[in-house]
């Protein structure tokens, strides 16, 4: 039930809060937040100094975990934080506030002849939500993290007031805040480096694949001729087609079309509104069978205007509503090249052994180092999303340990349930992350129930 | 219509009235109090929109801040001024029936005072033109007074009266002058609040005010069927209007 709060924090100084219910956007985590909607500086920075301590900054909420809840603290939203604040379109530099979502933001890129390296799935995702946890793009392997394309950054944190943080200065908060969770502070504005653009369309490639390894096959002999590839998977199809689906190898293109794109809602308060959950063994087969056959079906090469074409989620979202009130998982991770036929196999294992009708299946490749708690790194990665439930819980279980033997990560945005024991055996600078997080923040101004969770 | 003045244009109503202008190619000077929201959402408006656009602070209820240098300063950088607009409003959380007097006498300074004292240098700019638009921003409770928020509906009554009495004296002299009574808005007033209507959004009433600038109207209630709410309490008989808690 929501409730209005409002809190005296001075003489003639009140702030509001709303008391709301919190859910994540898998849908597995619930329960009562209290919400401050800053609609300018002067309050921001008062509800950042006054308010029940501790703080958590939330954007669109759309990260599958409770990132931006906790129980006893205040949550602030960045919604009237939107605004950009500076181009330079010589550099290709563009500085932004942190609530401003990536569809937004993109759109005015390109329009402009820049184009945003890493962009997340749906475009009502916010850049500050990028920042907490360093996102990947459709394409690591081409594009990198997040914060390989973050020049400079304010924070703001109540002991230390507002700092400028880039390589050059304040480089330890810099690392600790891109990929922190917003466990370090407020940021403020945030300078990105954009690619050049001068493309209006991307056109985009479909190659069936026969399984997983023939996924990554084809997907390799590929990588540097396009600029885009990730695949779809079909993961409910045992013995040799485990994983036949579709490659995806995108390029940009200067072919003209028609500017489709038109932005969908999305939200973790409406995901389950369809109340019961759809997917069972027989549904996902067929919207598996049905979604490979129509790909298949449909044409090999195909142009579509850059808005749309970047984010495949957007216009889809019917996906996520039909897991209904009970949600469901996600479980990305990435192990290494040489570890993959293995992992593929132990996939399969599992897969078999608990029953399990996965929705969605996706690889990536991956490239580069991880740092702290980044998920990133070299070799492939596969998402496999699946309905929540407890058999979903012990086939994650059994996740867990095929990645932890083959010295792979998982990603902590992606998986409600991740506890601190697997976090810090399977990042190697989990402890040293932990050191500097108590250093920097020891009176932990800024929590959440992830990090509770992790126990950074 | 290609320039304006937006008084109170850091958030809310007045934040939106500024995007739907920019939209729609009008040059803007942005007031507030502080300067960094009005700063950044001025940086906003010109890269998106391609607008001349610019911020000045200035503090509506402080009797010292100098009401010609902030008239001068819009008009140099506007070479013209066709519209202003005052959508500008305070309610203190503690104005309680038989508040203090310092809350009551802010709350009439920010809602009143201020206004109508920045209104008069424009007013007699437009007089001068022959032409020109003054707009504020009124509320339902100027009318339906209750015991909460008493210096606020006071002090919005006395808005509306006052700019009445401008209409009434600028309309024949091409001046444009209109008060909006609005409803309940989604803003940081109505914020986590369990009413009984349903807010409005700020975009909605930036709308309506930027449709309708080519109207003289007087003063509209928004969204409109607050006006039949509120005729319907004024008719109430105080045997009735006692018993209300709203």
């Amino acid at each position: 039930m929501n409730e209005r709060i409002i809190i005296k924090i001075g003489v003639n100084e009140v702030t509001t809060l709303k008391s709301e219910k919190f859910v994540s956007f898998d849908g597995t985590e619930k329960f009562q937040i209290n919400v401050s909607m800053p609609d300018r500086y002067s309050n921001l920075f008062r509800d950042l100094n006054k308010s029940n301590r501790p703080y958590i900054s939330r954007g669109a909420g759309l990260s599958f975990c409770a990132a931006s809840g906790l129980h006893g603290g205040t949550t602030i939203n960045t919604k009237y934080f939107n605004r950009i604040l500076s181009f330079d379109s010589e550099k290709g530099l563009v500085t932004v506030e942190p609530g401003i979502t990536v569809g937004k933001l993109h759109a005015f890129c390109v329009d402009r002849g820049w184009i945003m390296p890493v962009i997340p799935g749906h475009p009502k995702i916010t850049i500050g939500g990028c920042a907490a946890f360093n996102v990947h793009g459709k394409s690591q392997f081409h594009n990198g993290i997040f914060i390989d394309h973050v020049e400079a950054f304010k924070l703001y944190h109540p002991a230390y007031g507002e700092l400028i943080c880039n390589r050059n200065s304040n480089s330890d908060i810099f690392d600790l805040t891109i990929g922190g969770f917003g466990l370090t502070g407020f940021i403020t504005e945030i300078t990105l480096k954009l690619n050049p653009f001068t493309g209006k369309s991307l056109e985009i490639t479909k190659v069936p694949v026969l399984n997983l390894l023939h996924a990554v096959e084809v997907m390799e002999a590929n990588a540097e001729k396009v600029d885009v590839l990730y695949s779809w998977n079909d993961l409910n199809i045992r013995g040799k087609k485990f994983g036949k689906g579709i490659a995806y190898l995108e390029k940009f293109s200067s072919e003209c079309c028609r500017d489709r794109y038109k932005e969908r809602s999305l939200s973790s308060a409406h995901r389950g509104i369809l109340g019961i959950n759809f997917f069972n063994n027989l549904s996902v087969k067929l919207m598996t069978t049905g979604y490979g056959l129509m790909e298949q079906l449909s044409a090999s090469k195909r142009i579509m205007d850059i808005k749309t074409a970047t984010f495949p989620i957007n216009g889809k979202e019917i996906y996520y509503h039909l897991f209904g009130k009970t949600g469901f998982r996600e479980y990305q991770f990435i192990v290494s090249r040489d570890n993959w036929p293995l992992a593929v196999k132990e996939v399969e294992k599992v897969i078999s052994k608990h029953k399990i009708s996965a929705t969605l299946g996706s690889l990536k490749l991956f490239k580069g180092n991880t740092k702290y708690l980044n998920f990133s790194g070299t070799g492939i990665c596969l998402a496999i999303d699946v309905p929540a439930n407890t058999r979903s819980i012990c086939f994650f279980e059994d996740l867990d340990n095929i990645v932890s033997s083959l010295n792979g990560i998982v990603n902590l945005s992606k998986d409600s349930r991740i506890s601190r024991c697997l976090v810090q055996k399977l990042y190697p600078e989990y402890d040293t992350f932990v050191k500097q997080m108590a250093k920097y923040d020891s009176e932990k101004y800024f929590d959440s129930e992830l990090r509770r969770r992790i126990g950074v | 219509m290609s320039n304006a003045v937006i008084i109170g244009a850091s958030s809310g109503v007045g934040r939106a009235l500024a995007y739907r202008l920019a939209e729609n190619c009008v040059d803007l000077v942005l007031v507030a109090r502080n300067s960094r929201d009005i700063e950044n959402l001025s940086k906003d408006l010109r890269l998106k929109y391609g607008i001349k656009c610019c911020a000045k602070t200035f503090n509506i209820a402080d009797e010292n801040s100098n009401v010609e240098d902030l008239f001068e300063y819009c008009l140099a950088f506007l070479k013209d001024i066709n519209i202003v607009m005052f959508p500008v409003g305070y309610v203190d959380s503690e104005d309680a029936p038989i508040a203090d007097y310092e809350i009551v006498n802010y709350t009439v300074k920010v809602n009143f005072l201020g206004i109508v004292r920045t209104a008069i240098c424009f007013a007699r700019y437009f007089e001068q033109k022959r032409c020109g638009q003054i707009i504020t921003f009124s509320s339902i409770s100027a009318k339906a007074p209750r015991s909460r928020s008493i210096a606020y509906s006071a002090a919005k009554n006395a808005l509306e009266t006052y700019f009445k009495g401008l209409r009434h004296y600028l309309y024949s002299r091409g001046v444009f002058v209109k008060v909006y009574a609005l409803g309940y808005v989604d803003t940081g007033m109505t914020y986590g609040q369990k009413l009984l209507f349903p807010v409005c959004a700020p975009e909605k009433v930036a709308d309506h005010v930027v449709n309708n600038l080519n109207r003289d109207f007087g003063k509209i209630y928004f969204p409109r069927f607050w006006k039949f709410i509120t005729f319907f309490i004024q008719c109430l008989p105080w045997t009735i209007y006692k018993r209300l808690n709203f």
